[in-house]
């Protein structure tokens, strides 16, 4: 486990999300209230998901026929891409938040996080008594399994 | 019928207690407290428990005609739909109208209606409302009317042919009526009933819908041909489509049922797409197509079947045709005209499938009182257009409205009964009132 690199709180709008995550090069900031207490995961999915035509962000499990598999027929442009951010940019990041995102706690069996990190999780947060004590990213777990220091 | 009667439990009598599985079923199913399959599944289980049925007479009720078509049509659309063609369609029209709202909104209600045609109609939702979504949200405009439109269109093209909405296919399958059959007697009303939608459509949103110029050329920017992902598949889905359809065509002179036309598709067209494959891509692959099967609507047709076929051995459904009988005054038309506007309105409020598979082995049981057989025919078509046209009447008449309603609320935007239904209703009236008038003037 790690310190996180930065946290952002509830009322933090997107785009400071955005440039924390962009700027520590972060998979997923931890959200955390004043008073320590976790909130959740903003996850860079979440990101690229808004900057998406919305349909593409909310494929509906119980009918796989409405997925669309195959999306190059939609023409947008990075300035488009660029506005769905824009129109977002002033929202508190309490609004994106990933309820989905596995929380790990300080007792929580070794085999439980790595098969977390295999399944697509790069960086997932301990939490105790509702307070985010760090964070195991898939970096920390990679240097301590390969004995690089 | 006897045997299995006699061992009735606790003596009771079997028509009361048949009687009562039904209508806890049907309850229950009207509901919704439990998923509609489990509950028909176990309607079944007791009508056999209770001694109403023995196993031998269950599998004998279920309508595997029926079945067999709609697990074949549902592998073609799951292995059809990978290469793209639907997205195609969808573009394609949208562009025809130069992405016009107005154009685009008359012109998705028609394809949903020819595709619905063919395919089931929470098959063709699924297929176009998403591609849907992707153009209203470039055009910067309100997809509800596009949304609801789509609903409607979805259940009166399916009305149109045997294949397009369980209804026909039950009706089709249990009284041997033809592909052929359907296209001649219901065909040509449902267009003009498709033509009305698209006018009233048109006149309650189409008129005052209005793009931003830019918007629409961002429409006419997308490129219909990169939908289309595999050319060799396409070529091969487009070949079993075609047989089968052809098939349908002939079924009579070929001497196939429905079940056997659809299944014998599936399996042609899975061969055709694994061909040449190694072992283990075609075991995933084929698993891929089987996982898009719409399993709860199967096993909720089975256990339906057998749930009527014990009603049917108890004898109910004779004293309810009798009394039916009685009620109009043995005159045909007043039965056919009954049987159409009650389907209408109970579709509307109740899911029509278990309606209508009551209704079938029910209207049978009046051959005797209007010669015969063959003389029943124009009653099927009055179930037929009731049951499926009926559906649009509320959000609650037909899986495909509630499947649409799910889509939407899940992409925000809301999607409410009472909203749907000042509108829909009073449409679905217009439609089987058109109905009403083609079924007089061609039949009674």
């Amino acid at each position: 486990m790690s310190a996180p690199p930065a946290v952002l709180k509830p009322s933090d709008t997107l785009r400071l999300g955005l440039q924390t995550m962009v700027h520590h090069r972060l998979p997923a900031v931890p959200v955390v209230e004043s008073d320590e207490r976790f909130v959740g995961m903003l996850p860079r999915s979440r990101l690229i998901a808004l900057a998406m035509p919305r349909l593409l962000s909310h494929e509906d499990q119980t009918h796989p026929l409405s997925h669309l598999l195959q999306v190059g027929f939609i023409q947008d442009t990075l300035t488009e891409l660029q506005e769905r951010i824009d129109a977002v940019a002033n929202d508190p990041v309490s609004q994106h938040i990933d309820p989905e995102v596995p929380v790990l706690e300080p007792d929580t069996p070794l085999m439980n996080a790595m098969l977390f990190l295999y399944r697509q999780r790069n960086i997932l947060p301990v939490v105790e008594n509702g307070k985010l004590l760090g964070i195991v990213s898939v970096w920390d777990v990679l240097a301590r399994i390969g004995r690089i220091t | 019928m006897v045997e299995a009667h006699s061992s009735v439990i606790f003596g009771l009598d079997p028509l009361w207690l048949a009687t009562t599985v039904m209508i806890v079923t049907y309850g229950i199913i009207i509901s919704e407290k439990l998923n509609r399959s489990i509950i028909a599944l176990l309607g079944a289980m007791l009508m056999i428990m209770f001694g109403l049925l023995t196993q031998e007479q269950a599998v004998a009720g279920i309508d595997f005609n029926t079945i067999g078509l709609l697990v074949g049509m549902m592998i073609i659309v799951s292995i059809t739909r990978k290469c793209g063609i639907f997205e195609y369609l969808a573009i394609w029209s949208a562009k025809l109208v130069k992405a016009s709202p107005a154009g685009i909104l008359a012109m998705l209600a028609v394809v949903t209606a020819v595709v619905s045609a063919f395919l089931d109609n929470v098959t063709t939702v699924l297929l176009v409302v998403p591609v849907t979504l992707v153009i209203t949200e470039a055009l910067k405009v309100n997809p509800y009317p596009f949304l609801f439109s789509q609903i409607i269109a979805s259940n009166i093209g399916g009305t149109a042919t045997l294949i397009g909405d369980p209804p026909n296919i039950l009706i089709g399958g249990q009284v041997g009526l033809t592909f052929n059959d359907f296209v001649i007697h219901l065909t040509p009303v449902i267009i003009v009933v498709l033509i009305v939608h698209v006018l009233s459509i048109h006149l309650i949103w189409g008129r005052s819908m209005v793009a931003a110029p830019d918007l629409c050329a961002k429409v006419m920017g997308f490129d219909e041909k990169k939908a289309i992902t595999d050319h060799r598949l396409l070529k091969l889905a487009s070949f079993v489509l075609a047989v089968v359809i052809v098939a349908f065509v002939l079924a009579r002179y070929l001497g196939l049922d429905s079940g056997t036309i659809g299944m014998g598709g599936a399996a042609l067209l899975l061969m055709l797409d694994n061909l040449g494959k190694s072992p283990e891509h075609q075991s995933e692959n084929v698993v891929k197509v089987y996982n898009e099967i719409e399993w709860i609507t199967i096993f909720f047709f089975i256990g339906l079947f057998i749930v009527i076929a014990g009603v049917e051995h108890a004898g109910l459904l004779k004293l309810l045709a009798d009394k039916l009988l009685a009620a109009t005054g043995g005159d045909f038309m007043v039965t056919g005209m009954s049987i159409l506007w009650s389907s209408a309105v109970l579709s509307a409020i109740v899911d029509n499938i278990p309606f209508v598979a009551t209704m079938i082995p029910l209207i049978k049981a009046m051959a005797p009182a209007f010669g015969g057989a063959d003389a029943l025919m124009p009653l099927w078509w009055c179930l037929s257009l009731g049951a499926c046209l009926g559906g649009n009447g509320t959000l609650i008449g037909a899986s495909a409205n509630l499947t649409v309603a799910g889509i939407a609320e899940r992409n925000g935007i809301p999607f409410r009964f009472m909203t749907y239904t000042k509108i829909a209703f009073p449409l679905m009236l217009i439609h089987v009132a058109i109905c009403h008038v083609y079924l007089l003037w061609r039949y009674f």
